[in-house]
């Protein structure tokens, strides 16, 4: 019985769960979604919070009736842009360390064979 | 007939021969949920922008600012970041493990029939709430669209 190769064993899943290749994948998601995750959360808060505990400074007139508050949250929507073409720049390289894993494990089980 | 009248039905229709000329042509899974990843990122946002044009959103998220003022603008941002945890921690597993809903990766993962049941169980509680706020704006609109044309809504 041949191995079929759209449909991987369970011993292929575990050969790429130990493969370098996977492991540094894995590690350069971490890298950027980690970080990511936790600067968006903190900018989102930091909105109800500072409006909340520190209304003198988000009062604060910038131009004519438009204050702090308001640029504060439109530059909510510029922030969450930023993340996601920062995103967008991180899950190509993402796409291109995964088609990578793939053909190292094609690659070794080629030469396993032979 | 008021021209808006005529209007909304004639984008009804519109919309109605899309969907059935599209219905003809697609064909399995990948090609319903993902539109067979022939879609770039572009397209794919502005179909997202486009569902998010509901009553409930796009006529409530106006309305709560109309009425709120600066309270119903914080309102939306909180709706504009929670597309960033999709983008960041829902989509990609998603993608990758070749389903196309959160109940099939769920299923896939873990036992597929109680999952099967509180996904359909969540999915029905949130769209039965939803679906309140969304007849309610399209009722709203519909009176609008009905006034002065005889027909009487309420």
């Amino acid at each position: 019985m041949t191995p079929d190769k759209q449909t991987p064993s369970p011993s292929d899943w575990d050969r790429v769960a130990e493969s370098e290749e996977f492991k540094d994948l894995m590690a350069a998601k971490a890298r950027f979604i980690v970080p990511a995750t936790v600067a968006f959360i903190a900018y989102y808060f930091a909105l109800p919070v500072l409006v909340g505990y520190a209304p003198d400074l988000m009062k604060t007139p910038v131009i004519g009736p438009v204050n702090v508050a308001y640029l504060f949250a439109l530059s909510q929507f510029f922030f969450a842009w930023f993340i996601a073409w920062l995103y967008m720049r991180a899950a190509d390289k993402f796409d291109a360390m995964g088609r990578k894993t793939l053909t190292q494990l094609q690659t070794r089980k080629d030469e396993g064979r032979s | 007939m008021s021209t808006s009248l005529i209007m909304f039905l004639a984008f009804i229709a519109v919309t109605l021969a899309i969907t059935y000329w599209v219905a003809r042509r697609s064909a399995g899974a990948a090609a319903y949920f993902a539109a067979g990843r022939r879609i770039t990122g572009w397209q794919n946002g502005i179909a997202v922008a486009g569902d998010y044009m509901s009553a409930a959103s796009f006529l409530g998220i106006a309305g709560i600012i109309a009425f709120q003022g600066y309270d119903g603008f914080m309102f939306s941002v909180g709706w504009l970041v929670a597309y960033l945890t999709v983008l960041l921690i829902v989509a990609e597993p998603l993608r990758n493990a070749g389903k196309y809903t959160m109940a099939d990766v769920l299923a896939y993962r873990l036992r597929p029939r109680p999952v099967r049941a509180m996904a359909a169980l969540s999915t029905l509680t949130v769209g039965t709430f939803y679906m309140i706020a969304q007849t309610i704006g399209a009722g709203t609109l519909v009176a609008l669209l009905l006034k002065g044309s005889g027909i009487t809504y309420n």
